[in-house]
C-alpha cells in the first residue's frame, strides 16, 4: 500500500466526519428523558415544569389525533399512536 | 391516479419499506457471502479450533438475527402506522444501519481470523466502525429523511403539509421528554404558532390544549420562576448533550486507522 493511498483514505474519512458533524449539529432535539430531583429543585419549579411538560404532551397528542382523524389513517410519532382502524393498508 | 393526502402518505410508507428492505438485502448479501466463504474455508481446511467453531456458529446466527433487527425497525410500518415525522424515519433507518454495521464488523473480523490475516481484519473492522459511526448513523439516514420529506410534503391538511404538522407535534413531544428542548420551541415558535393557530380554528381539542400550553409557556417565559428555569436548562444541557463523544470517537478511529496503515507500510 502506498503512502498516497493512506493519505487519500484519511482525507476521505475526515471529509465524511465533517459532513456527518454538520448534519449532526442540525439535530438539536434531546430525546433523553429528563430526571429532576425534588431535593435539588424547589417544589414550585418542579410543578411549573410538570405543567409545561403535560401541556406540551397534550397539545402534541391532540395534533396527532387531528391528523389521524382528517387522514383516516393510523399515525405514529415517537411512542404516541393514534389508531383510526384502517391499519395494514399497505 | 388518486392523489389524496392519505394515498400520498401510504405510498411514501411503501417506498420507505422498500428502501429498508433494499438496504437490508444489500448488506446481508455481502455479510452472508463473507460468513459462508469463511465457513467453507474452515470446513475444507479442517481447522481444529473449538473457539473458532463457536464464533462461526455465532456469525452464522447473525443472519437470522438480522431479520429480527429489520422487523424491529419496520415494526410500526408493518403494523400499518404512518410515520409522518421524518425524525422517526431517520431513527428507524439509523437503528437498522447501525445494527447491520455492527454485524458487518463481526463478519469482517471473522473473515480475517479464518484466513489468519489479523492486520487486514483490524483495518477492515476500524474502517467499517468509522463508516457505521458517520455514514450509517448520520449521513444515509439524513439523505433518506430528506428524500421522504419531499415525497410526503404534497400531503396536506388545511393547506399545511402533514410532515410540518408532525414536526410541530414532535417538537411538543420533545419538550415533554426534556425541558432543554424549550430552546427549539422558542426558535421555531412563529412557524409553530401559525400551524397550531390554523388547526385550532377547526379543532376544539387543539384549541383547548393550545390555550393551556400558551398559559403555561407564558408563565415559564416571564413568570417569577423564569430565571430558575434557565438555570435548570443550563444544568440539564451539561448532563444530556454529549456530542463531544462523537468527535472523540472519530478522532480515536482516525488515529487507529492511520497507525494501522503506517504499521502496514513500515
Amino acid at each position: 500500500m502506498s503512502r498516497g493511498f493512506l493519505i487519500t483514505i484519511i482525507m476521505s474519512l475526515i471529509l465524511i466526519f465533517i459532513v456527518a458533524w454538520s448534519l449532526l449539529r442540525r439535530e438539536r432535539g434531546v430525546w433523553t428523558y429528563m430526571l429532576l430531583s425534588p431535593r435539588t429543585f424547589s417544589l414550585e419549579l418542579l410543578e411549573l415544569l410538570r405543567n409545561l411538560r403535560e401541556a406540551s404532551k397534550a397539545l402534541g397528542k391532540s395534533l396527532i389525533k387531528f391528523m389521524a382523524y382528517n387522514l383516516q389513517l393510523s399515525i405514529s410519532i415517537d411512542y404516541f399512536k393514534s389508531d383510526m382502524g384502517s391499519l395494514n393498508r399497505y | 391516479m388518486s392523489t389524496s393526502p392519505s394515498d400520498i402518505l401510504v405510498g411514501a410508507m411503501r417506498l420507505y419499506k422498500l428502501i429498508l428492505w433494499a438496504l437490508y438485502i444489500s448488506h446481508m448479501g455481502v455479510y452472508s457471502y463473507m460468513a459462508l466463504l469463511g465457513t467453507h474455508h474452515m470446513i475444507s481446511t479442517r481447522i481444529h479450533n473449538i473457539g473458532l467453531w463457536v464464533v462461526t456458529i455465532i456469525v452464522l446466527g447473525f443472519i437470522p438475527f438480522s431479520y429480527f433487527v429489520l422487523m424491529v425497525a419496520l415494526e410500526d410500518v408493518n403494523k400499518g402506522y404512518i410515520l409522518c415525522d421524518v425524525s422517526d424515519l431517520k431513527g428507524n433507518t439509523t437503528f437498522l444501519l447501525v445494527m447491520l454495521g455492527i454485524i458487518m464488523v463481526c463478519g469482517a473480523a471473522f473473515y480475517g481470523s479464518v484466513y489468519n490475516n489479523a492486520r487486514i481484519a483490524i483495518i477492515m473492522v476500524t474502517l467499517i466502525l468509522i463508516i457505521t459511526f458517520d455514514v450509517y448513523a448520520i449521513i444515509i439516514p439524513s439523505i433518506i429523511g430528506r428524500f421522504m420529506y419531499r415525497r410526503m410534503r404534497p400531503a396536506r391538511i388545511l393547506g399545511i403539509p402533514c410532515v410540518d404538522i408532525a414536526h410541530v407535534a414532535r417538537n411538543l413531544i420533545l419538550l415533554h421528554h426534556n425541558i432543554i428542548n424549550l430552546d427549539i420551541i422558542k426558535e421555531e415558535w412563529s412557524h409553530m404558532d401559525s400551524i397550531i393557530g390554523t388547526i385550532a380554528q377547526y379543532d376544539g381539542d387543539v384549541k383547548k390544549n393550545m390555550a393551556r400550553f400558551l398559559r403555561v409557556l407564558e408563565d415559564v417565559r416571564s413568570g417569577p420562576l423564569s430565571g430558575e428555569v434557565e438555570l435548570v436548562k443550563k444544568r440539564l444541557g451539561r448532563q444530556y448533550r454529549s456530542s463531544h463523544y462523537f468527535i472523540l470517537g472519530n478522532i480515536i478511529f482516525l488515529l487507529a486507522i492511520a497507525y494501522e496503515y503506517i504499521y502496514t507500510l513500515g
